[in-house]
């Protein structure tokens, strides 16, 4: 009997004797996007958008916005907090939007408390935005039930296939890590809806630059392996073909010495015709628009990679891939050499003709 | 004349058989009387007990045509086997008992001539009711040991089979017989079963289901460790693998043992089927076990806990679902559990047709219109049926009923701790899994202790050909089913 109760007591204790917060679903209100503006040098305006469900069958989320003015992104919650009507909940955050003018003055702020976090997934997109981006997600827009349904299908679905991974693991894992810089989408409203801009190029937690939306097709070549992308050519006589992207891969090959490095990037890539109207395309045709192509290819990524140099700045992970090729290697040597390393370029370029029209 | 006869009376009254037969004249359904006047031959026998047409064609036709003068003579003047002259009462009560009919002689004191004549009341052979397989052998036990016996040596026609007969229960005297295969079934094994069988100490063993409680490894786990079948069929290819088979009298189902856990995921129709298909089956009933126990608590530890891990597509219909309810989702949860065990409960206890009934108006009535009210979301109420209807894919019915249980503890463990109760509820059923022993062998063999070579017919069922060594768990005592023979390896061509 004793020894009944002596284990009765300590499972009870076991099982009861602690208290864990539970969350229960419908008892929360989810804020799916998320938005900061530039107020002064030392404070900044949030902007969360945390859609209501109304009970029933059949209901359309309602939109619901709660703005707060401080310092950091936790007193920003406090105040948002006081105007929710229920707790307020970032576990199921989708979208991490910063006005340009604040990440011209540093995301640091914002990015502390996004990695120590719990609560915040790692899948959380990240995009800058030109303009307002309390505008931009308060806005109601004509094709999504809500501002942040639109957002988070938008940056999910569209961006996956023109930015490399706009995450808040690989924002993070770039930010913090050496010899590479982030970079994040760029979008803005225009009208009534939300369009990419282009690239935005981070020095360490400023914003730095940007690249334009077409530039930025060529920098996802360079940076990763893709399937995807449609580019457009122009061919001689002022015609244009279309081609799309079937399967590319890049390389990086680091020689030279450690004091006098030098990168090249060699891109192979198979293409398929798509739209080639008023172009007849045969054998030695299809030579000259992979010729024609892989010249053109070849003087944009020259163009970005001055930019980059100019700017100091390194999306493209440069450093590190230096580094891994040298023992020994001196991480503040590189910050100079960086912008005088040379970079060559090597296209390989192969085109598919499809379809019946032969 | 007439006071020698009363002296004869006295002394008789006085013997043990006449104590015998006045306690068994209590009963209304005792008979005893005079073969004929001036006889000195007594009959007595339970009416209920033996069969008319034995007693009036038989026997009363000819010792009534005859002049007979002793027991002997009755005796070599019957045409039935088996008769035996005896003075030893307990003998006597037990031939009472068991549908003998006595002859006494008021003279002879206790000596009495037990004639065989029982009244065999039995079921037909019909279609089995727990296990149904769609394709292969329909016949199922019945009540009647001997035809149950019958069945399995029609299907193992070698003097090999051995069967041991043992009697239990104080009272209800019921038969059992333990049955194996003497060279291939592990001598050790039967010595248990044996053993245990002979230990039990109780009154009344009405059932199989009783007999494998109390002869159970462990009697506290709601898993069966002896598995009991009504096909014929099953119980002979269990014994041709080296298990043994305990038949109970009185008792439609037949225990087998050594059993490991796969064993509950395994039908008749698997053996049946081509290999691959019946392989597929048996993991998706894995897999539909696995979900039955885990489903219902791991909605409740989400959605109580971990919203994270919701995808924001199933979000909004979520909490769009889940608006109306006023109870958080483990007290729905558990509302919903019940009421399908009211279900489950209802339909097993009604006639099969009442039963359908229910079972519709129960599950569609009830369930639309308590989505409708508000009281439960239409996510849970999926979530539960499928768990509920997922739990009767196992063929052993006391597994499922095992799985209702422990679907429970599972539920509490989930509100209180989220998905880490569930890993701890998990941890729990694991540890006792690997705990548990079936005639002492190892319950969750193959997995642990890990025998590579038994998967071959515990989670898969490889084809026959790859079947050569009878399962290591049961240790048999011939190992090899067959030969193996290697295949000639000829370059044969299509159109040979």
């Amino acid at each position: 009997m004793k020894a009944f109760l002596f284990w009765s007591v300590f499972t009870l204790a076991l099982l009861f004797g602690y208290s864990i917060e539970t969350k229960i679903l419908e008892d929360i209100q989810h804020i799916s996007a998320i938005g900061y503006d530039y107020v002064d040098e030392h404070r900044m305006k949030g902007t969360a958008a945390a859609p209501f469900y109304p009970p029933g069958v059949d209901v359309q989320p309602l939109n619901a916005f709660f703005t707060g003015v401080g310092h950091n992104v936790l007193s920003i919650l406090e105040k948002q907090q006081i105007q929710a009507q229920r707790k307020l909940a970032t576990g199921r955050l989708q979208a991490f939007l910063i006005s340009k003018e604040l990440a011209k003055n540093g995301v640091d702020k914002l990015t502390d408390p996004l990695a120590r976090s719990t609560a915040v997934g790692r899948d959380v997109h990240m995009a800058v935005v030109d303009g307002s981006a309390e505008e931009l997600l308060t806005f109601t827009y004509p094709n999504a039930p809500t501002s942040a349904q639109y957002l988070s299908d938008f940056m999910e679905k569209t961006l996956k296939d023109i930015v490399p991974h706009p995450t808040t693991h690989a924002f993070l894992s770039q930010y913090d890590g050496f010899g590479q810089d982030p970079f994040l989408p760029i979008l803005e409203k225009k009208e009534d809806h939300i369009r990419y801009k282009g690239l935005a190029l981070f020095k360490d937690d400023q914003y730095a630059g940007a690249l334009s939306n077409k530039d930025s097709y060529v920098f996802k070549l360079l940076y990763e392996k893709s399937k995807t992308g449609t580019y457009e050519i122009r061919f001689k006589n002022k015609k244009y073909i279309s081609i799309e992207n079937i399967r590319s891969k890049t390389e990086y090959k680091v020689s030279g010495s450690q004091d006098n490095p030098r990168v090249a990037i060699h891109v192979s890539m198979m293409g398929e015709v798509r739209d080639a109207s008023s172009v007849v395309l045969k054998g030695d045709t299809l030579k000259e628009v992979e010729k024609e192509w892989s010249k053109e290819m070849t003087k944009r990524a020259e163009k970005i990679m001055k930019k980059f140099q100019e700017l100091h700045v390194d999306p493209l992970g440069i450093g590190e891939k230096v580094r891994s090729h040298f023992r020994h290697f001196d991480k503040e040597a590189w910050k100079d050499h960086y912008p005088n390393v040379p970079v060559e370029f090597h296209m390989n370029v192969r085109i598919r003709n499809t379809g019946i029209t032969e | 004349m007439r006071k020698k006869s009363k002296q004869k009376d006295l002394a008789f009254q006085e013997s043990e058989l006449a104590k015998l037969l006045t306690a068994c004249g209590e009963s209304a359904d005792f008979l005893t009387f005079q073969l004929h006047e001036n006889s000195p031959f007594f009959i007595a026998y339970f009416k209920p007990l033996v069969d008319p047409n034995i007693v009036h064609k038989d026997i009363l036709t000819i010792i009534k045509q005859q002049e007979v003068s002793s027991l002997e003579e009755i005796k070599e003047k019957l045409p039935i086997e088996d008769l035996s002259l005896t003075d030893n009462v307990p003998d006597i009560q037990n031939k009472l008992m068991t549908g003998h009919l006595l002859f006494y002689q008021k003279e002879a004191q206790s000596a009495c001539l037990a004639v065989p004549a029982p009244a065999v009341e039995k079921r037909q052979v019909s279609t089995p009711e727990t296990e149904y397989v769609v394709t292969g052998a329909k016949e199922a036990f019945v009540e009647s040991i001997n035809t149950n016996l019958n069945l399995v040596r029609k299907r193992l026609p070698t003097p090999g089979l051995r069967t041991k007969e043992l009697t239990i229960g104080k009272l209800s005297k019921t038969k059992v017989i333990v049955a194996y295969i003497d060279g291939v079934a592990n001598p050790e094994n039967v010595n248990t079963v044996i053993q245990r069988i002979q230990g039990i100490e109780y009154d009344a063993v009405s059932d199989s289901a009783v007999l494998s409680q109390m002869i159970a490894d462990n009697k506290n786990s709601p898993f069966p460790q002896l598995i009991n079948t009504e096909l014929p069929n099953h119980v002979a290819s269990v014994l041709s693998e080296g298990k043994v088979a305990i038949f109970t009298d009185g008792s439609p189902f037949v225990l087998t043992g050594p059993v490991s856990f796969f064993t509950f995921f395994s039908t008749a129709e698997d053996y049946v089927s081509i290999w691959n298909i019946a392989s597929i089956f048996r993991l998706i009933r894995l897999f539909a076990i696995a979900f039955s126990i885990l489903a219902t608590s791991t909605y409740v530890a989400i959605l109580t806990y971990h919203y994270e891990m919701i995808p924001q597509d199933v979000l909004s219909l979520l909490i769009t679902s889940r608006g109306t309810i006023p109870f958080p989702p483990f007290l729905e949860a558990i509302l919903l559990e019940l009421a399908i065990e009211l279900l489950r409960e209802a339909g097993a206890r009604l006639p099969t047709k009442i039963g359908q009934t229910i079972g519709i108006v129960g599950g569609i009535v009830l369930g639309t219109a308590a989505v409708q009210a508000g009281l439960t979301s239409n996510v849970l109420l999926i979530v539960v049926a499928t768990g509920a209807l997922a739990s009767f894919t196992t063929p052993v019915y006391q597994v499922s009923n095992a799985i209702r249980l422990i679907r429970f503890p599972f539920l509490l463990f989930a509100q209180l701790l989220g998905l880490v109760g569930v890993a701890v509820g998990f941890a729990f059923l694991t540890a006792h899994l690997l705990k548990l022993t079936s005639l002492n062998h190892p319950f969750l063999e193959p997995i642990y202790p890990l025998r590579v070579q038994d998967f071959k017919d515990s989670i898969f069922r490889l084809p026959f050909s790859k079947q050569a060594l009878r399962p290591i768990q049961i240790r048999a005592e011939n190992p090899v089913r067959f030969q193996p023979e290697t295949p000639p390896k000829n370059d044969w061509d299509i159109d040979d």
